[in-house]
């Protein structure tokens, strides 16, 4: 009785539906002819190669056995809402708010900083955006609400 | 043309005060990011991208170029003291560059990568010189045919050449090209699977999904890991003199890696990741040591170093020739020439031959800089990676968002260096490999194209392409490779069964 690797099984699931998506969503543009393709054509096709390859590692998952890996959920969250405070505060507080929060928020991903070091790195990190990016490289960002 | 008029030319352009001092800015800059662990050439040449709008499009180039060798020279430092590969293309230097730290011997591991790179650079630089006025010639001839067929036989010679599951590397260039369909298609315009989001008719921003799957899931995956590795050796100009034998076995290693560098640096789709993984399997597999690889064998390095600087030199090759990107990094580049209003392709040696010559020029100027300049600051570098992954990682993702952002003043794609983080992260655990996926995604937009170009002028009939003598050729070979493929996961799958039923499927 072959055991099935779930990682390998997932994959190959994640990529067949993937595959479906494009093969299908992609049905409602003009498919065109082989020698007048419409903007369906490729990516119907592509969905196809996609789906075929998806039940290829879906078989592959009978055979293969490793051990799972580990899910590390909290600087998971922790850096994907620092991304996203990023992308809601720039363009309302500047560069120097913006990066403040961001880097306090990842910081919580970290399970051994305190909160002194929280506020340090924050701070230093803020103040290095601002002096490297706006002070010395002059990028075209606002620095602070002000610049807006 | 004289090539060596050319060559003049190009040095003329290259030694301007102006030119000069960008290329210095472009390598010190590079480095620093490059040393940073998470931040690659692709974030640092995006991050750096604005700034070279107000410059003449030769120095931009100049500058920029600096930033993409200088990164991937600064790279190797935090591979070999820290273990974390500061770009993708010097995670295998981590293997055997970090041994040598734990035996305390990781200054001759700088001094020895760093000439390494220098070499490989070199090699690579004087293909560029070598190769490209002939692709040129062949390249006023391509017709779309023949640039649908190099650039598949790129794409699956990237997603089969080194991968353990070469259904998974295609699968992730397949999801890369079908991420690339997104947007507003060429012909009619019609915006395909945008959603209604307004941001994605020009197609997701590829820094921000580059971003993403590489420096966030970095990111998170290394704080989980918790490598908070305290670093305490002092690197001293003593310390870097290497051991005889390891002058001797350095030597051909070094030639080996270059020459396969140079090789799949040029063709699109493949670069500087594969040429590393295959230079450290082939010095493996000669080497009179084996045993040695993963304990600080210099082969290990040298090999690796030396085909990736290689490598990011000929990547220029394709880019310039062709107009096909040969790697994430060289798209943005393309993008930067692109902005100033110069079409890169075969016309563009014709056209312009001072960029050109003069970027070739100013390539290995920056290299020499780097060699000279990254000897005494290796103690730099040093103690800019003893801050520790804490307080390091807050800084890196900042920069990644304000790379991002920059470069198309677009919050909504931060928003997509989110999604793709958390997708890079999901596939990181799942084991597949992200570099096909991205390259796969720049490339499919230009491949769509071609093949419909191709089958517009063919009437639909594919067995043209397969009967004009370059476009057959590539795609015999890529047959070829699939069918090779096939049989090697066939073999493994046979034997992996029979070893099961031998031990009952207890491990491996």
């Amino acid at each position: 009785m072959p055991r099935i690797d779930p990682v390998e099984a997932i994959s190959g699931l994640l990529v067949l539906a993937l595959g479906a998506f494009f093969f299908f969503g992609s049905m409602g543009y003009p498919m065109g002819t082989i020698g007048r393709m419409g903007p369906g054509f490729v990516p119907h096709w592509l969905g196809a190669i996609s789906m075929f390859l998806g039940a290829v590692i879906l078989l592959s998952s009978l055979r293969i056995d490793e051990p799972a890996p580990d899910l590390y959920w909290r600087p998971l969250v922790a850096v994907l809402a620092s991304i996203g405070a990023f992308a809601l505060l720039l363009p309302r507080i500047g560069l120097v708010g913006a990066a403040l929060v961001t880097a306090a928020i990842s910081i919580l991903g970290n399970r051994d900083a305190g909160w002194r070091m929280l506020a340090i790195t924050s701070v230093s990190v803020a103040l290095i955006c601002w002096v490297l990016f706006v002070l010395l490289l002059r990028l075209p960002i606002p620095a602070f609400w002000w610049d807006l | 043309m004289d090539v060596w008029a050319n060559i003049a030319t190009g040095f003329d352009v290259a030694f301007s005060a102006q030119n000069l001092m960008y290329c210095f800015l472009g390598v010190f800059l590079g480095t620093f990011f490059g040393a940073l662990p998470g931040i690659g050439s692709l974030a640092a040449v995006s991050m750096l991208l604005p700034i070279t709008f107000y410059l003449d499009p030769t120095t931009a180039l100049v500058m920029l170029g600096g930033v993409y060798y200088g990164a991937e020279y600064g790279g190797s430092t935090s591979s070999i003291l820290l273990n974390l590969p500061g770009t993708p293309s010097n995670a295998v230097t981590c293997l055997d560059g970090y041994p040598m730290t734990q035996q305390g011997r990781s200054g001759v591991a700088l001094f020895a990568t760093t000439i390494a790179s220098f070499f490989g650079g070199t090699f690579g630089i004087l293909m560029l010189y070598s190769l490209a006025p002939l692709i040129v010639q062949w390249a006023l001839e391509f017709g779309p045919a023949e640039y649908f067929a190099i650039m598949v036989f790129g794409l699956v010679a990237a997603a089969t050449v080194t991968q353990d599951a070469p259904a998974k590397g295609l699968a992730m260039v397949v999801a890369g090209m079908l991420l690339g369909t997104i947007g507003a298609d060429l012909n009619t315009g019609i915006a395909r699977f945008t959603f209604g989001y307004f941001e994605l008719h020009e197609g997701i921003s590829f820094i921000a999904l580059a971003m993403g799957l590489f420096g966030v899931s970095e990111v998170i995956l290394s704080i989980g890991q918790k490598i908070d590795k305290p670093f305490i050796q002092a690197v001293t100009f003593r310390s870097m003199i290497p051991r005889r034998d390891e002058v001797r076995r350095s030597g051909m290693p070094m030639l080996r890696g270059a020459g396969l560098g140079a090789f799949f640096g040029a063709l699109p789709g493949t670069g500087p990741s594969i040429a590393t993984f295959i230079g450290y399997a082939i010095e493996k597999r000669l080497s009179k040591h084996p045993e040695e690889f993963g304990k600080g064998a210099i082969e290990g390095i040298m090999s690796p170093e030396s085909a990736n600087n290689a490598a990011v030199q000929s990547a220029f090759i394709p880019t310039m020739t062709l107009g096909i990107p040969g790697s994430a990094t060289m798209a943005v580049m393309m993008g930067a020439l692109l902005i100033h209003g110069i079409q890169p392709g075969p016309q563009l040696m014709e056209r312009n031959p001072d960029i050109f010559w003069g970027l070739a020029a100013s390539f290995w100027i920056g290299n020499v800089m780097l060699l000279v300049l990254n000897i005494p600051l290796i103690g730099v570098w040093v103690r800019l990676l003893k801050i520790p992954y804490g307080i390091l990682y807050p800084a890196v993702l900042c920069f990644i968002c304000i790379g991002v952002y920059t470069v198309r003043t677009s919050a909504f794609d931060v928003v997509l260096v989110l999604a793709f983080g958390f997708a890079g992260y999901v596939l990181r655990l799942l084991r597949f490999e992200l570099a096909p996926l991205l390259i796969g995604f720049i490339l499919g937009p230009m491949v769509e194209e071609n093949f419909k170009r191709a089958m517009l002028i063919y009437r639909g009939d594919f067995t043209e392409m397969l009967t004009r003598p370059i476009s057959g050729t590539l795609l015999a070979m890529t047959a070829l490779l699939l069918v090779w493929t096939t049989w090697v996961i066939l073999r493994d799958s046979r034997r992996n069964r029979r070893k099961e039923h031998l031990t009952g499927g207890a491990d491996d």
